[in-house]
């Protein structure tokens, strides 16, 4: 039974995970940028939705509407004003510029966080009546429900249009191969934005829903963006929105049965170690995956010169 | 900040008043142009210490403050050090998990320093540290920081992360008001627990409790985090079934955890007649949150109960036991009790709690042992003579337990290094207050139900 | 374009003083470089209606960032470019894709990880109508049966030469008046460098469309070349017809 229970804790968990990671992944897949600091714009939602909830009695489905473009206007401003600029700034060192300009980011917001939160540490999302459900012998909460349902549902949106859409095709385009994309029209500055802002919006929903479990707090994210790092890494900066979602649910069912053996105190440890399994096993999957795939065709011309 | 219309021991919603965020908006537009400027203001930077407190005006009138030598013992004027300006350090968590924590029982020790000046007693300057909440290398610097400073004494927190060796080796006198001295730390050199200690001080106590309260109940399951300094399990499977209970099992716990499930999972499984979670700050109130609609019902105890942690788990708290210091604010135990509430309440804005006044215990602690010195002709800044102030005189007056004409005491133990009394209580969460039900001292003597 | 002295001390050749009044493209007198640094000074050309026009010159010579100055990706400081009697000076590329304008990178000219009709589709990126996007891909397979055949293969996989050829495909599928050309034979092997500057003569010819190719393969260039201009330290020092400079013992001197 325990094992059920367990199971149904990781697709839970896993769903979580599976949003925040599309959503660092897309940001990470199409502008190649470790943008660390989603975990403000994770936390920013949250933070909105209480306000609206506590402060202006808000519906929660309104907080968590309001809660997700709070995030994507700050997601799509950050890429819009610091990221973006800061690349051809930097030159050939503007991949750890826009990191250190992530980090420094993720350290100015939790702290501003800290001081808004100052007389409480922490601020809750009410609106939402949380209410026991029971299958069986396996427990969850109604907000478990709705945390799968809108997750799969919002991954499946992002899949689809990426897949069928105009927009979608440019978004690959620019993914695949910069140059290129510029020559067939599109528009990378535009494909950033956009993307920013739907990875942003992910991040924003899954800050809400997480945060109306838990609460708000300054470092809210912050374990969770670097478990949907993990996943990005595992799935490949290639892999495909459904790929990124599967890898994300799969290791929270995994984090969540690894507690038939072990206590949850190892959990951090079991996900960052498959990660550092998986680089020691395939160090080339790894570096390659962090290689645009432009070098490739880059490389593959130049073999064929040497021949 | 403006008080809640509810009432002021519930965790109130707090909307930021227009000061608070102007204050915090600035704050954030200046660490937006200067980060390290951040750092300095909203936690400590590491690798430098800086001073926090001194003396600031109070809120009660002077004669009013002045009944608090009527609770701090008997002493000589001529040595309350006043005109004395007096270096005390104090590592506090003000990054990591338990940073709001660190801010929190800040202001514990700022208003101790603000009522020892207005009383007649030296100006106390804390230097302070950030200790990481307990992260190693941020608690080495922290201690190494209070070294350079040439602080004789330490306000400690977080066990001091484990650095005890540079104390004796400087000579530098630590009460701890964090984490006290649990098992497994005890009779080190110049490390003293100035609070109950973690969380073996309140076993027997709340057993006592259990026992006589609710014989229907069989079987304990605990919660714990990973302790470096000791593991409880043993200990407790020994002393329970002294009770007439069962230790069934021990579920471990990530600290600064958020997510619960596989906790409440483990408990499902062991399905506990009673529940001991020995978790802190955050973790317990996320805990608690989470445990209200796991659809279990056992009876929780808990070891500590601050507002932040209430504010988190909201109705998780309500009917959940807690067994630790206690302050009744509406029937403080004792006249300083009393003052202390109504002082905090004036100068922060918010009911204050136990936690927060051990530190403010502490620093008149502190002051108790400088005027010792002083009467003995020593030297205020050498940490061996507030040391031997300590061990010859090892009980102080504090703001818990007590009655309407003595506050209760704290007794050091010399060989432990960990008090042997302090008044506790257990009370219980009822929703929109707090009751008492029954007190004790740490080890559970002088137990009394009620 | 007048002789010079750059020109004379070139060569002997008679420069070129054709008409560029019906010019598709026109640049005139365009400066241009990377942030507040010229690279490429004082520029001017012309492409007429179905003409291949070449650009040869040294690395560095500024050919690349010529190219990227017509194509938009680089802002113009001085000078404009007239296109379909338009100014499209510092016009987007994306708008001058709409306009009829496509560039063949001379490296990553491909989506790699892509199939080859994928690539072909994003040719068609502004295109909305599924109806010219069908016809323009069934041209393209038409002209290029190799990106009919090997449709669902990766971009990635094919060899330089195929890479090419699919990179043409995806230009094509733009629908596009003139086609901007930068070192097409860069990493091909010989023997297919020459089909491919036929295919690309024969897209000309066929198709009225006009080209402005990058090169250093002069010979191959001037195959299929209408016009070259030759290009030294940002400049262009000479522009001659394909006739009048095959007519030179030698090149060298004009690098």
């Amino acid at each position: 039974m325990q094992v059920l229970q367990l199971t149904v804790n990781g697709i839970i968990n896993g769903s979580s995970y599976a949003l925040l990671a599309v959503g660092f992944g897309l940001i990470l897949q199409v502008t190649g940028r470790f943008h660390i600091a989603y975990t403000i714009t994770y936390a920013l939602a949250g933070y909105t939705a209480s306000r609206l909830t506590t402060d202006y009695g808000a519906s929660f489905w309104v907080a968590l509407i309001v809660g997700m473009l709070v995030a994507t206007v700050v997601g799509v401003l950050i890429e819009a004003y610091i990221y973006w600029p800061l690349g051809p700034r930097a030159g050939n060192f503007a991949l750890l510029a826009i990191f250190t300009a992530a980090l420094g980011l993720l350290t100015v917001g939790q702290g501003a966080l800290g001081l808004i939160l100052i007389n409480s540490g922490t601020a809750q999302i009410s609106g939402f009546n949380i209410a026991p459900e029971q299958i069986g012998q396996v427990f969850f909460i109604n907000l478990d429900v709705y945390t799968v349902i809108i997750s799969w549902a919002l991954i499946v949106i992002v899949a689809l249009v990426l897949g069928r859409t105009r927009l979608g095709r440019m978004v690959r385009a620019v993914r695949s191969n910069l140059t290129m994309s510029v020559a067939v029209g599109a528009s990378p500055r535009m494909i950033y934005l956009v993307i920013f802002g739907i990875g942003s919006a992910l991040g924003g929903v899954g800050g809400v829903l997480t945060s109306t479990k838990a609460a708000v707090a300054s470092d809210s994210g912050q374990g969770a963006i670097l478990y949907a790092l993990t996943i990005a890494f595992l799935a490949g900066t290639f892999a495909s929105v459904i790929r990124i979602a599967f890898v994300g649910l799969g290791l929270g069912i995994l984090e969540s049965l690894a507690n038939l053996w072990v206590s949850p105190v190892w959990d951090p440890v079991i996900i960052y170690g498959l990660l550092l399994v998986y680089a020691a096993l395939k160090p080339f999957d790894v570096v390659s995956k962090f290689r645009r795939p432009t070098l490739r065709s880059a490389s593959a011309s130049a073999s064929e010169m040497a021949s | 900040m403006t008080t809640s219309d509810h009432d002021p021991r519930l965790p109130a919603s707090r909307p930021i008043s227009r000061r608070n965020f102007l204050s915090a908006a600035g704050f954030g537009g200046m660490a937006l142009a200067a980060s390290p400027l951040l750092a300095a203001c909203s936690t400590s930077k590491p690798g430098s210490a800086k001073t926090i407190g001194s003396a600031t005006a109070s809120a009660a009138s002077a004669t009013e403050l002045k009944k608090i030598l009527d609770y701090i013992g008997p002493y000589d004027p001529k040595f309350s050090g006043a005109g004395t300006t007096w270096k005390l350090g104090a590592t506090l968590p003000f990054s990591g998990n338990g940073s709001f924590f660190g801010k929190l029982w800040q202001s514990g020790i700022d208003l101790a320093v603000a009522h020892i000046k207005e009383i007649g007693g030296p100006t106390i300057q804390i230097v302070s540290s950030d200790n990481g909440s307990g992260d190693a290398q941020k608690s080495h610097n922290a201690v190494q920081q209070m070294v350079a400073a040439k602080v004789p004494g330490i306000i400690g927190t977080e066990a001091l992360g484990g650095v005890w060796a540079p104390l004796a080796q400087y000579k530098i006198l630590c009460l701890d008001s964090g984490a006290g001295a649990p098992i497994g730390i005890q009779g080190i050199p110049y490390y003293y627990g100035a609070r109950s200690a973690y969380y073996s001080d309140q076993w027997v106590g709340t057993l006592e409790y259990m026992k006589q309260t609710m014989s229907d109940k069989k079987s304990i399951v605990t919660i714990d985090n990973v302790s470096t300094i000791f593991d409880p399990k043993p200990a407790l499977r020994a002393l329970i079934p002294n009770y007439g209970f069962q230790y069934k099992s021990s579920v471990t716990a990530t600290t600064g955890a958020t997510d619960y499930s596989s906790v409440i999972a483990a408990l499902h499984q062991a399905k506990p007649d009673v529940i001991w979670a020995s978790i802190s700050q955050f973790d317990i109130g996320y805990f608690m949150k989470q445990y209200l609609t796991s659809g279990l019902k056992a009876p929780v105890f808990a070891f500590q109960w601050t507002r932040a942690a209430r504010a988190i788990a909201g109705n998780g708290y309500t009917n959940q036991y807690f067994s630790t210091e206690y302050l009744d604010v509406d029937k403080p135990s004792n006249p300083w009790q009393d003052l202390y509430i109504q002082e905090y309440k004036s100068k922060n804005g918010l009911t204050p709690e136990a936690y927060t006044a051990d530190f403010y215990m502490c620093v008149f602690m502190w002051w108790q042992l400088m005027r010792d010195v002083l009467a003995k002709g020593g030297n205020i800044n050498r940490g061996p003579d507030l040391l031997a102030a300590l061990q010859a005189r090892p009980t102080f007056n504090t703001v818990f337990g007590g009655d309407a004409t003595t506050p209760g005491l704290l007794t050091m133990d010399l060989k432990t290094h960990s008090p042997s009394a302090l008044p506790q209580a257990v009370f219980q969460d009822t929703g929109n207050s707090l009751k008492q039900l029954a007190t004790y001292d740490v080890g559970g003597g002088n137990f009394k139900m009620g | 374009m007048e002789s010079t002295d750059a020109s004379e001390a070139a060569g002997t050749a008679t420069a070129y003083e054709g008409p560029s009044g019906d010019a598709l493209l026109a640049v005139h007198g365009v400066t241009t470089g990377y942030g507040s640094k010229s690279v490429v000074f004082d520029v001017s050309l012309h492409v007429q209606p179905g003409e291949v026009v070449g650009i040869i010159g040294h690395n560095g010579a500024g050919k690349t960032t010529t190219l990227r100055v017509i194509f938009g990706i680089l802002q113009a400081q001085k000078g404009k470019i007239v296109y379909l009697d338009q100014d499209i000076t510092n016009r987007s590329p994306r708008k001058n894709v709409q306009g009829g304008i496509a560039l063949i990178p001379s490296e990553q000219f491909v989506f790699a990880d892509m199939s080859v009709r994928d690539n072909l589709l994003l040719g068609a990126l502004n295109e909305r109508s599924s109806s010219v996007i069908n016809e323009r891909m069934a041209e393209v397979h038409e002209l290029l049966p190799i990106l009919k055949e090997r449709s669902s293969q990766l971009a990635g996989t094919f060899s330089g030469g195929q890479q090419r050829l699919l990179s043409l495909g995806t230009a094509l599928m733009s629908g596009p008046r003139l086609l901007l050309l930068d070192e097409p034979s860069l990493g091909i092997a010989p023997a297919l460098v020459t089909s491919l500057f036929a295919t690309i003569k024969r897209f000309a010819l066929e198709r009225g469309l006009s080209v402005l190719v990058l090169e250093q393969n002069i010979g191959q260039l001037l195959r299929i070349v209408d016009r070259v201009y030759v290009m030294r330290s940002g400049s262009f020092i000479l522009e001659e017809t394909a006739e009048q400079m095959k007519k030179r013992d030698q090149y060298w001197d004009l690098f």
